[in-house]
């Protein structure tokens, strides 16, 4: 399934200013869509920001829960930076349905595909 | 009776040195993200990461996905473990993960006055440190 979503270059948005996370991510999906499910701890409700542009699907995730002034790190096993992802669709999506919600740091995606591309069933006359 | 110093095997110059160990030896173990999840479901080693400021010691894991009541958090011994069972459902079928991560975390810490807080997948243990170790201005008489 996750041939059908191509990764690509998702770190070329990345400066040296403002490093860039690629969430860790899952595609799953039915015959009438995909569901995905990023991975953004630290990221809520009002963080997120979906785009589709062409074939590409552009996630951000700014984190809701900064590190707090003063904190000095001790260890620090993963990058505090905001998230990106970027995934090229192949397939045709219908933008005005496609439906997302976060939970616990859990972004949940349904990406409809367009009427034109639905598999159809013919009846035999 | 025979006097010998005793050589330790790993002496590191760090005051932290045991606490880089464990971190050194938990990230070979389990890699960097896109490997921690080549299994199906989320998680089964998570991210966690220490800090301090004056007052506290401060750990933050890395648990999206999970809900508040499945996290259990202990300290014992200078070792601070969270660990939980997380139950995914997909489609009608449920399925069950555990998962564990443990920490040392350094001395001088008021085991009384720990507090936790989750908050979008982010779990965060604050741990106060003991008088003794907070940093104090001395005067000069």
């Amino acid at each position: 399934m996750t041939q059908v979503l191509e990764k690509t270059g998702t770190r070329q948005m990345a400066t040296p200013e403002a490093p860039l996370r690629t969430p860790y991510y899952k595609v799953g999906g039915k015959e009438d869509g995909f569901d995905i499910k990023v991975y953004m701890p630290g990221v809520a409700k009002g963080g997120v920001d979906i785009r589709l542009d062409g074939d590409q699907l552009n996630i951000g995730g700014t984190r809701t829960h900064k590190l707090p002034e003063g904190w000095r790190a001790i260890r620090e096993e993963l990058p505090q930076a905001d998230y990106h992802l970027k995934l090229r669709l192949n397939v045709e999506i219908d933008a005005d349905k496609i439906a997302a919600n976060i939970e616990d740091g859990v972004l949940n995606l349904h990406l409809p595909k367009a009427e034109a591309v639905k598999p159809r069933k013919i009846a035999v006359q | 009776m025979k006097l010998i110093r005793y050589q330790y095997p790993e002496l590191t110059t760090s005051p932290l040195g045991d606490l880089e160990r464990f971190f050194e030896h938990a990230l070979t173990r389990f890699g960097r993200w896109p490997g921690l999840f080549d299994v199906e479901e989320f998680p089964h080693e998570v991210a966690a990461d220490l800090y301090e400021d004056d007052a506290n010691f401060y750990a933050r894991f890395e648990l999206p996905g999970i809900k508040k009541k499945e996290i259990d958090v202990e300290l014992e011994n200078a070792v601070l473990t969270v660990s939980g069972e997380h139950k995914a459902k997909e489609g009608d079928t449920e399925k069950s993960v555990t998962f564990s991560r443990s920490i040392s975390v350094p001395d001088g810490i008021d085991t009384n006055k720990i507090t936790a807080k989750f908050e979008d997948g982010l779990l965060t243990v604050a741990m106060p440190k003991t008088e003794i170790r907070k940093p104090k201005a001395i005067t000069i008489k």
